[in-house]
């Protein structure tokens, strides 16, 4: 596998998916931005994502629901779950059903950068 | 009025006792829950707070003036509903907040496999899984209420009652704390409740200076005393020290303001900063038996300094929290500067204002020449140390500049200056000083033993025939005498005091 992934963004926010839009695509990775999970959950069923980047409390559905339907289309897909409301409660929730990581808001660029680099590591060992 | 704080793990059934015990008594309730909500609204960066337990904290993280603010916060919220009449808090450790309060601190546990079976139901888990869940969760609030509140969730003799849901019913158990609280014990005294009308007070004038522009960066230590607040700052402080009136000035309750620098102060002067180091610790115990501020100033020799590279500037802004910025969802630019070595300076500062024993940092590039020129003639410190310099050079040379070093600033500060080696021994009880505390008393209980048991010959020998047959030998062996049993004495009375936290 190569360092290029396919990389999907979940956030209601649209400003959040703008910019991990422009640093993710400066890393050079494949990007789709989604505001509605609705729309990311019918796309996920199109497309295996290799990393997907997922908002917690969303409108439709929230994040850990978006993971559910992740993990039964694709097993190897790693789940980022961000939230500006994290507590312990929920990240531990979010690791123990399967997220690859948990990232409370606000964060540095550097920060999502590095989970994303071990993702593709942790992809690179999947293959 | 009741204040009855109900504390437990996830799923060990708090909420329900609350609903229960509010049903009941028609109290009001405040949860965790709707505390993070608000705290969240507020801009408090809670959840890096919370996730700090998992991952810890990168070194460009400033988190502990978070979590000063946060324990601001979740005061004032208390006070603001405890001072109007009843109220039934539930979360984590509200046991530990208000203290000196009137208020029953209930405990909180259910038997593992219920937890694990309400956690499973709650969020559709395997029981296995919700096993595993909750004892990594369990061990994460422990961390979280240890750094937070410095005590452990679990101690005993930080609760008034302990109630296990495994047989009693949570009707019961609500009647038993609707009945506790009614004790005379648990009902408000005019001490009790001049310690709530002051906590709240000072958390408000907390909560105003740590987030106002003027003052965010100070490290300041606020009291209220009957609508009187004192606000305590450092030396380094004093430029913020003009804004603090302005920044209280509408505040309720507040009657008069008084500022006032600290004067008791540790600069401590090092190439290196290790917060989990033996040297800090015992800085940092000596700074909080004194109730002092420790200052740390760094020195950068130029060796140190990347050929090429910019020199460090002299001072860094420690204090100021990062506060969210609104036009970027959560997802910050990096810091333009990156991670740099700071030679354990931000980390240890950290340590510090979670301590409540901050008072600035510094750090000097160049040769001690300009120490001495940040060294200000006027600053009041209680006690300089000299810690570990020159460390590119060797032993002897080290232990000459440092001494030197400690000359200069001793000359100019006409402050009591210190190494660090000298610290333990002068100030502190360790080890070291417990086996000379025990082989010093032993010589002088022998010693008064012995002169004691052989007073006779003493005598004799001082003023009886002995001593008419050679009358210059009792004078000169009192002379040589009397200098060793005061030193031993001295020395025992000395470490006694010390043990006993008198300097």
């Amino acid at each position: 596998m190569s360092d290029t992934c396919t990389i999907l963004v979940l956030d209601d926010e649209p400003i959040v998916g703008e910019r991990l839009k422009s640093l993710l695509l400066k890393e050079g990775h494949l990007v789709e931005v989604y505001t509605d999970p609705l729309k990311a959950v019918g796309r996920m069923e199109e497309q295996e994502f290799d990393i997907v980047i997922s908002d917690i409390r969303m409108r439709e559905m929230d994040g850990i629901q978006v993971m559910k339907h992740v993990f039964q289309k694709s097993k190897k897909t790693k789940v980022i779950l961000i939230t500006g409301y994290a507590t312990l409660e929920l990240a531990r929730e979010s690791l123990t059903k399967g997220a690859f990581d948990f990232i409370a808001k606000p964060f540095k660029s550097k920060e999502i950068r590095t989970t994303i680099n071990r993702a593709v590591e942790a992809l690179k060992g999947n293959t | 009025m009741a204040l009855v704080m109900i504390s437990s793990l996830y799923q060990a059934g708090r909420e329900d006792l609350t609903q229960e015990l509010a049903r009941k008594t028609g109290w009001p309730t405040f949860s965790r829950e709707e505390l993070l909500e608000m705290a969240h609204q507020e801009g408090i960066r809670i959840g890096r707070l919370e996730m700090s337990m998992i991952k810890g904290t990168s070194q460009s993280e400033k988190l502990a003036r978070e979590k000063k603010l946060y324990l601001a916060f979740i005061t004032a919220e208390l006070g603001r509903r405890a001072i109007d009449g009843n109220l039934i808090y539930s979360g984590r450790a509200g046991h530990l907040l208000l203290p000196g309060v009137h208020k029953l601190r209930v405990g909180l546990s259910a038997p593992l496999d219920i937890r694990i079976n309400r956690a499973a139901k709650a969020l559709h888990m395997q029981p296995d899984q919700a096993e595993s869940y909750l004892a990594q969760l369990d061990e994460d609030i422990d961390k979280w209420i240890r750094q937070i509140h410095h005590a452990s969730g679990q101690d005993p003799t930080k609760f008034d009652i302990f109630i296990n849901l495994e047989s009693m019913s949570v009707k019961h158990a609500a009647d038993t704390l609707y009945a506790i609280s009614q004790l005379p014990e648990y009902q408000e005294s005019p001490a009790s409740r001049r310690a709530l009308e002051d906590q709240y007070l000072a958390a408000q004038a907390e909560l105003k200076l740590i987030t106002d522009d003027r003052t965010a960066g100070a490290d300041l230590r606020v009291k209220a005393d009957t609508g009187y607040i004192s606000v305590t700052y450092p030396p380094q402080n004093e430029p913020v020290s003009e804004f603090i009136p302005a920044v209280l000035a509408d505040l309720e309750g507040c009657r008069e303001i008084h500022c006032t620098m600290a004067s008791t102060n540790i600069l401590w002067v090092q190439e290196r900063f290790d917060s989990k180091s033996e040297n800090f610790q015992h800085i940092l115990q000596l700074a909080q038996r004194w109730g002092a501020a420790v200052e740390l100033m760094r020195l950068v020799t130029p060796e140190d300094v990347p050929e090429g590279s910019e020199p460090l500037g002299t001072e860094y802004d420690f204090g100021r929290r990062e506060c969210p910025l609104p036009d970027t969802g959560g997802v910050e630019d990096d810091d333009p500067l990156g991670v740099i070595d700071d030679g354990g300076l931000s980390s240890a500062i950290e340590v510090l204002i979670d301590q409540g024993r901050c008072g600035g940092g510094i750090s000097v590039c160049g040769g001690y020449d300009k120490i001495l020129e940040q060294v200000q003639g006027d600053a009041n410190y209680a006690l300089v140390v000299v810690g570990e310099m020159f460390l590119s050079k060797g032993k002897s040379t080290r232990t000459r500049r440092t001494r030197e070093l400690a000359m200069n600033i001793r000359d100019r500060l006409k402050a009591p200056v210190i190494t660090i080696d000298e610290l333990e021994s002068k100030f502190l009880f360790g080890k070291r000083q417990a086996i000379n505390l025990a082989g010093y008393g032993l010589l002088v209980v022998v010693l008064y033993f012995l002169v004691f048991q052989n007073q006779e010959q003493i005598l004799n020998f001082l003023s009886g025939p002995t001593h008419e047959k050679v009358k210059w030998l009792a004078p000169l062996l009192i002379f040589a005498f009397v200098p060793i049993v005061a030193y031993l004495y001295g020395t025992v009375t000395g470490l006694a005091l010390k043990l006993i936290d008198i300097d």
